[in-house]
């Protein structure tokens, strides 16, 4: 703890960090902290007109903002001190978190996935175009790159950057929410199918068998085709048809860990099996379910690109990564940037979840600390 | 073995019917029924109920699912709205197209991972199989259609504009066949064929290759530290030898059980990649069928999807037990 007291050093982001050796963590806090205040300073006007405007995103942008600026400082500090203090028993979440932290790639999506969430969330700050604003569309139309627009203009004018921010929103939330309803409800089907056994687990599992033999796409396209395209369809469906495979991961486990002694006694002590299933089997299975998490975002995140390239997801107005993509397929020779840089937007994001994914299997998984 | 093939085929049956069953369901789930299509003022109600009645939408709803039950399972999968003739008839021009380019693209992943999987078991964490590592990863992150939409601006258009690049390595941007197809001899229409089919199957394929490379890499990893392998290298046998014939029999059974799991991924990306390369397959005859609201065409089309899965999965077991005979299946 020598150099850690030293004032002067936190006064920096990421200087403490640097000072202890760990060069590069420190290197990418300083840069957070440096892209944080050139939006503070280059977008002071939008920042100030927050106060004014009375709009809901530029209080989350704002209030973000604040909210990362604070982390940044004190983010050195605590990466830094957590595990210097010995512990005695240590729960199987900081392990991982320890095990995790060792992992440069799986931080390093960690860190990624981190600059995403403040770009979407900072979206009104880093831009100065609306998403689906445009003027004069012979004069703006199909602009190249240029330092006003970053990713050029489309085919009404309107800057791609801007879209592919906003677009990020539409993405990742869908992501996130999808994968949380297909998580719980694969969550759900596997205990009970690997609990119960017999009948139950044999009803369940053949039903799974039946889901997982239709293309994904191909059986999404099919249920969507029925009803009018729109985000929280979109949402549903997919959250609908995701899970067999977590259910089939968690049915595994719970298989093993009914036979364990623990949940014997927890028979013996008359607990219900719901009981049982909540509070004694689902904790033990959440380490698997989390790696099936995360690794779910960044393929739910292609699924849906998928879908809105072919207009069955989010309908067009509404900035979506892959109906950007579409929307410059058709002038892919003479305005190549449409669809090149929302591509790359998913290439990076799908990157970020599986680096962490890949992280954290390994970090949940114990014959691979062992052998290290 | 041969109980084992029986009995592995008679479990495919009830999963046949329950996929049928799903099928029913979504058809049915749709708001209004097909003649919703026609009602417009100038056709009387009459007609309308006379069509309900033709088509057996009058009938309650059990009659109308055995019947559907048996028009499907006979191969009748009715009368396509748009096109106006049978979608069996349709399908039977579409399914050869998918095939061709699902098999030239499962032969590619499978040639490819395999290949790169073992050059990185064999210099396990050399600078060669970080790199590798690190462009899977990157390629495994990709949308197939993005790549594809990708691979044409680039070698269908850029390099048309480099005089020194070889006119072979120029590729054409969709369709299956040149215009001058049909004045060209054998050799010749095999050649355009093929030169049609390096993109689309490169787009559809080339993730999958990234994640098979992985799978290789530690199959071949956990055989390679197995005590017969120091035996053939201790007998003085060259590495080749040990690594190729030794090694790599037992490293691929594990891979041969994938073929079933990548299939169905596999579909799934063609009816991106066939969207975007204009690949009269079925990929792109289902999403067509969607945009002109189509149901007949659709739900047949996601049926025969299913049962080509559920039938691929049935081949990559079956070869499973063929190739490795320690498995007993009694």
């Amino acid at each position: 703890m020598s150099d850690g007291n030293r004032p002067g050093a936190r006064l920096i982001p990421g200087l403490e960090l640097m000072l202890r050796g760990h060069g590069i963590a420190g290197l990418s806090v300083l840069a957070l902290a440096g892209g944080l205040l050139a939006v503070l300073v280059l977008a002071f006007d939008r920042v100030l007109a927050t106060f004014t405007e009375g709009r809901l995103d530029y209080w989350v942008a704002f209030l973000t903002l604040l909210a990362s600026l604070a982390a940044v400082w004190g983010l050195g500090p605590t990466l830094a001190g957590s595990s210097a203090e010995p512990e005695a028993g240590v729960s199987q979440w900081l392990t991982a978190w320890d095990e995790f932290k060792k992992n440069r790639l799986a931080v390093l999506g960690l860190y990624l996935m981190a600059v995403l969430t403040l770009a979407t969330l900072l979206a009104p700050y880093l831009t100065p175009y609306q998403p689906d604003a445009f003027s004069d569309i012979a004069a703006t139309r199909h602009l190249p790159p240029s330092f006003e627009h970053l990713m050029g203009t489309d085919r009404f004018g309107r800057d791609v950057f801007t879209r592919v921010l906003y677009g990020a929103r539409v993405s990742l939330s869908i992501g996130f929410v999808s994968v949380a309803i297909a998580i719980s409800l694969g969550t759900l089907v596997g205990a009970a199918s690997g609990f119960f056994g017999g009948a139950v687990d044999a009803v369940l599992m053949r039903f799974v068998d039946m889901l997982i033999s239709f293309p994904r796409l191909v059986l999404l396209i099919a249920i969507i085709a029925l009803f009018e395209p729109s985000i929280s369809l979109v949402i549903i469906v997919l959250g609908l048809t995701l899970w067999p495979s977590t259910a089939r991961i968690v049915r595994s486990e719970v298989l093993s860990l009914r036979e364990r002694e623990f949940v014997l006694a927890a028979h013996a002590l008359g607990l219900s099996a719901p009981r049982i299933i909540f509070r004694h089997i689902v904790p033990n299975v959440m380490g698997p379910v989390i790696v099936a998490a995360t690794l779910g975002i960044g393929n739910i995140i292609l699924i849906e690109a998928g879908l809105s390239f072919l207009g069955m997801s989010v309908p067009p107005p509404t900035a979506s990564w892959g109906n950007i993509i579409d929307g410059g397929r058709e002038y892919l020779v003479q305005a190549w940037w449409v669809s090149t840089f929302p591509g790359l937007a998913i290439v990076v994001t799908v990157i970020a979840f599986n680096l962490i994914g890949d992280g954290l299997r390994d970090a949940f998984d114990p014959r691979v600390r062992v052998r290290q | 073995m041969t109980a084992y093939i029986v009995r592995r085929l008679l479990q495919a049956i009830p999963l046949l019917l329950g996929i049928l069953t799903l099928v029913f369901i979504f058809m049915h789930a749709a708001p209004g029924d097909p003649t919703a299509l026609y009602m417009n003022p100038s056709i009387a109600p009459e007609v309308l109920e006379q069509m309900r009645q033709n088509w057996g939408l009058d009938q309650p709803l059990h009659i109308q699912y055995v019947r559907w039950m048996k028009s499907f399972l006979t191969g009748d999968f009715g009368i396509s709205l748009a096109q106006s003739r049978p979608v069996a008839a349709i399908l039977a021009e579409r399914i050869p197209n998918t095939l061709i380019l699902s098999g030239v693209s499962l032969l590619l992943i499978f040639t490819i991972g395999i290949a790169v999987g073992i050059v990185q078991a064999v210099r396990q964490y050399s600078v060669l199989d970080n790199a590798l590592t690190f462009s899977a990863l990157f390629i495994y992150s990709m949308p197939s259609f993005w790549l594809g939409l990708m691979l044409i601006l680039i070698f269908a258009y850029k390099v048309y504009q480099v005089d020194w690049w070889p006119v072979f390595l120029r590729f054409p941007a969709s369709g299956m066949t040149s215009v001058n197809y049909e004045m060209l001899g054998f050799w010749g229409k095999f050649g355009d064929r093929l030169h049609h089919l390096v993109l689309p199957s490169i787009a559809l394929g080339v993730s999958s290759a990234a994640s098979i490379a992985r799978y290789m890499r530690s199959s071949m990893l956990d055989v390679i530290r197995q005590d017969y392998i120091r035996t053939a290298r201790a007998k003085g046998l060259p590495e080749r030898t040990v690594i190729l014939k030794h090694a790599l029999k037992n490293a691929l059974l594990p891979i041969i059980t994938l073929m079933g799991l990548y299939l169905p991924f596999l579909f799934s990306g063609a009816v991106l990649v066939e969207t975007v390369f204009a690949w009269p397959g079925m990929g792109r005859t289902i999403v067509e069928a969607i945009y002109q609201r189509d149901y007949p065409v659709v739900m047949a089309t996601t049926f025969v999807f299913a049962v080509m899965v559920v039938i691929a999965n049935l081949i990559a077991d079956l070869l499973y037990a063929v190739v490795d005979p320690r498995i007993r299946y009694e």
